[in-house]
């Protein structure tokens, strides 16, 4: 199972690991900053802002894809970086989905105290919103996940 | 076969139909669909696994094929590459087939991978075995365009061999046909010869052997004197086992050399790989699977372990949150419960003990079924895609550099579900040494039981971020594993670590239906303790929690469940701890998931897991950091009572079994306190 491995499909995995790199130190940083600015409201709950694990997620796929496309570069094939870099996208979005479900469940449904002020946008983080490229990779690649 | 032993054997028959029971023995190579094969042929639903190491003991099942009249009592043995019984696992396979003589031992071969499983082949035809091979996973072989020349096989080994597909149970019958085929002939396949050297050496040890008494005939003295000639290092423990004298051991040992052991393997090897060489046809040009495809990235020297990392903090995250719905409509159910018993049945002590002590006690356990659901699919979906096999070959590298094997990262990864099973699990390593560092290590991998007294604190005091606590506490409890072992290889197990050689298996999409039969397997466990042990131990906190029974409030500060939780809170209180978590950690001792039952009972007075959960929040005794210590100190400390009874049994010795109770004890003290006194000095007290 080999694909060819052109400059066009190399570029590919350049310009979606840019994307989630990008966004994903967006995201960290962002993270990091919320507990030095918000101080006072980290240390009364100790709960880290919670941009900072979705953001080393969205980190990390992007570091699969950019390994692939420097192995590509290298003519090396870039495969199984395609595969395991959009496995790991689509687990992440659907987490992150199940998460948002759940939280809407809870407050809608089961009118939880602890989601009085609850807000859907608290529960959407940027990996969700970067599904078109995970759907581009599956459809451009197709035969790299559905074939037996 | 005698006519006395076939009468004997047909005197087993349950039935009319059958004339004839036949003990079968499955052997196989780790990993090669022997359990999926002992589930086809028994109906039973042992535990099928997609990484090696699944089967550790033995396991019985049987089926009647009423065609042919005959009952196979069947025995799935652990998977082994050989029979030279370096590991626990491969000495169980090889005394099972010595001593206990099967009328047939199915080996299942792996039919994509046929050079390195008929190793085993070789070794069973050495032991004079009736063999018939079940050529498995002839799908994957088709998928891979390699073709295998059954017929000329079965001709070159002069052994039955049936094509078969375990999975969709396709072969079934002619397996069934070969079983009886073969128990009723006579083996036909020849002694394996060797160079003229070695055989002169057989020979030698032979005539020697002859002179031995007490040696069973049931052993096959051609298989013993090729041990001894290649001066095996069990065989003087087997040959003690048949009273042979240490003297006599010594002498036969004295004619061997272990340079022929070599040349032995050298020998088995050339003939299997001209075997093949006649059968096998493969494509001129292989294409990489698309498992190499990804483990070329999973199992990458640099993204292999943060990979690993985010997926388990993803599987965690989704445990959590999925599960709180679910966890309030039971809690709900429950405390209703609880509150209608309470108040109509009378009197009073009776309702009370119905509702607060057992119901209530039951539904705080009951409640965590959820996350512990979740859980364990969760496990069974990593496990059965192929990756956690990936997971210990990524881990093996840093296992090795803290002195833990790589195979190690197995049972510790089992440890998350149950630590009982993952301590059995660590009969797959051959080195006493790596065995003990492991089972010593495993109760700090934190089992499902220890997720409630989790998901109540951290939920309560870490929002938003509880996830990511626990996250943390998992991988706090393999860090002080990880620690433990280093300690434990520097100071006590010394020694170099044997190198990992573990099997791959293909990826394959995981089974809905095999992951959800896995997660009721083992979360049954936990509603079985539930009631049973939790029951009688619900009982016993209800009864200290309202004895005396005159003038005391249910769960007060004057109860004997009180009075024992006061005398040991001084040990405690560095750690931030007041007399009711006291109680609470006691109670843990027996059964991890008794503590949030215990706690149920002294602060929330009996009321179910929303009051449990409100009676913490408004009471000024819980804040973030005891509760960070709370669970640092119940990831640590020791895990139930059962743990400490497989510790007893696997490692045979009090000494262990007691050093395991007071290190993970003292352990767990330390931790703790550093988290709360640290933590006071940083400013994140009350």
């Amino acid at each position: 199972m080999i694909i060819n491995e052109t400059q066009k499909e190399t570029r590919l995995l350049l310009i979606g690991s840019s994307v989630f790199l990008l966004v994903a130190l967006v995201e960290v940083i962002f993270g990091f900053i919320g507990i030095f600015t918000d101080e006072g409201n980290w240390i009364n709950s100790m709960s880290l802002p919670p941009a900072i694990f979705p953001g080393l997620a969205t980190l990390i796929i992007g570091l699969v894809w950019l390994v692939g496309y420097i192995e590509g570069k290298k003519k090396n094939n870039p495969s199984g970086y395609i595969i395991v870099g959009t496995i790991l996208a689509w687990f992440f979005i659907m987490l992150f989905v199940s998460l948002l479900l759940t939280d809407v469940f809870n407050a809608y449904v089961l009118q939880m105290e602890d989601y009085a002020e609850w807000s859907m946008l608290e529960a959407i983080r940027w990996i969700m919103l970067l599904f078109p490229v995970p759907l581009y990779f599956t459809i451009k690649f197709k035969e790299l996940f559905f074939s037996k | 076969m005698s006519t006395e032993t076939k009468t004997k054997k047909q005197d087993k028959s349950i039935d009319e139909t059958i004339t004839c029971s036949i003990d079968v023995a499955l052997a196989g190579n780790p990993n090669t669909g022997k359990s999926t094969l002992f589930n086809a042929l028994t109906g039973l639903k042992q535990k099928v696994g997609n990484w090696p190491g699944v089967t550790v003991e033995r396991k019985r099942g049987r089926r009647i094929c009423e065609s042919l009249g005959m009952q196979l009592n069947i025995v799935d043995l652990p998977g082994t590459y050989s029979l030279s019984a370096y590991s626990l696992d491969e000495e169980i396979a090889r005394n099972y087939i010595i001593e206990s003589s099967p009328d047939v031992v199915v080996q299942i071969v792996d039919a994509s991978n046929l050079e390195r499983n008929l190793y085993l082949t070789t070794m069973l035809m050495e032991l004079g075995a009736k063999i018939v091979i079940a050529l498995n996973m002839m799908d994957v072989t088709e998928k891979k365009k390699i073709s295998i020349d059954v017929k000329k096989l079965s001709k070159e080994l002069n052994i039955p061999i049936v094509p078969m597909i375990a999975t969709s149970k396709t072969g079934i019958k002619e397996l069934e046909t070969a079983i009886a085929t073969t128990y009723e002939e006579e083996k036909k396949y020849e002694p394996f010869t060797y160079t003229n050297k070695i055989e002169s050496k057989i020979d030698e040890v032979e005539k020697q052997l002859d002179k031995v008494e007490n040696l069973p005939s049931f052993i096959n003295r051609r298989w013993l004197t090729i041990q001894i000639v290649q001066k095996d290092s069990e065989i003087p423990v087997f040959l003690e086992k048949y009273s042979v004298e240490k003297s006599i051991i010594n002498e036969l040992l004295g004619l061997g050399d272990e340079a022929y052991e070599m040349e032995i393997i050298e020998h088995k090897y050339d003939f299997i790989s001209k075997t093949v060489e006649k059968v096998v046809k493969k494509q001129e040009k292989e294409d990489l699977s698309r498992s190499d495809l990804i483990d070329k990235v999973v199992t990458h020297k640099w993204l292999g372990i943060p990979v690993f990392l985010m997926v388990m903090w993803g599987v965690f995250q989704f445990v959590f949150a999925v599960s709180v719905p679910f966890m309030e409509l039971i809690d709900m159910l429950f405390g209703w419960l609880a509150g209608v018993i309470t108040l109509n049945i009378r009197p009073e002590w009776l309702g009370s003990l119905l509702g607060d002590g057992i119901v209530g006690g039951v539904g705080a356990v009951v409640i965590f079924v959820p996350p512990i659901f979740t859980m364990f699919f969760m496990l069974s979906i990593l496990e059965d895609s192929g990756y956690l096999s990936r997971a210990a070959y990524v881990m093996d590298k840093f296992m090795t550099k803290i002195g833990l094997h790589g195979k190690s990262f197995v049972p510790m990864l089992m440890g998350f579900g149950c630590n009982v099973p993952a301590i059995m699990a660590t009969r797959t390593l051959k080195n006493k040494s790596d065995r003990f560092v492991t089972i010593l290590t495993l109760p700090f991998m934190s089992c499902g039981a220890r997720i409630p007294v989790y998901i109540l604190f951290a939920g309560l005091f870490f929002g938003a971020s509880a996830g990511t606590v626990i996250f943390a506490l998992y991988v706090g409890g393999m860090a002080v594993g990880i620690l433990t072992a280093f300690l434990l290889r520097k100071f006590i197990f010394k020694g170099e670590t044997d190198a990992l050689i573990m099997e791959l298996p293909p990826y394959h999409t995981p089974k809905l239906g095999i992951a959800t039969r896995e997660m009721w397997d083992k979360g049954k466990m936990y509603l079985k303790k539930a009631g049973t042990i939790i029951l009688v131990g619900v009982v016993a906190v209800w009864f200290l929690a309202a004895m005396p029974f005159r003038g005391v409030e249910y769960g007060g500060p004057n109860t004997w469940l009180a009075a024992i939780g006061k005398f040991f809170e001084p040990l405690f209180r560095p750690l931030g701890f007041d007399w009711r978590l006291v109680v609470g950690l006691i109670v843990g001792f027996v059964a991890k998931e008794l503590v949030v039952g215990a706690l149920g009972a002294i602060i929330g007075t009996g009321e179910d897991e929303a009051g449990l959960r409100s009676a913490i929040q408004t009471d000024g005794g819980f804040y973030p950091l005891n509760a960070l210590s709370l669970m640092v100190f119940t990831l640590l400390y020791v895990p139930c009572a059962a743990t400490i009874g497989v510790i007893k049994k696997e490692t045979g010795s009090w000494k262990w079994t007691i050093f395991s109770v007071i290190y993970t004890t003292g352990i767990a003290w330390i931790f703790a306190f550093v988290v709360f006194q640290i933590g006071t000095l940083l400013g994140f007290g009350i």
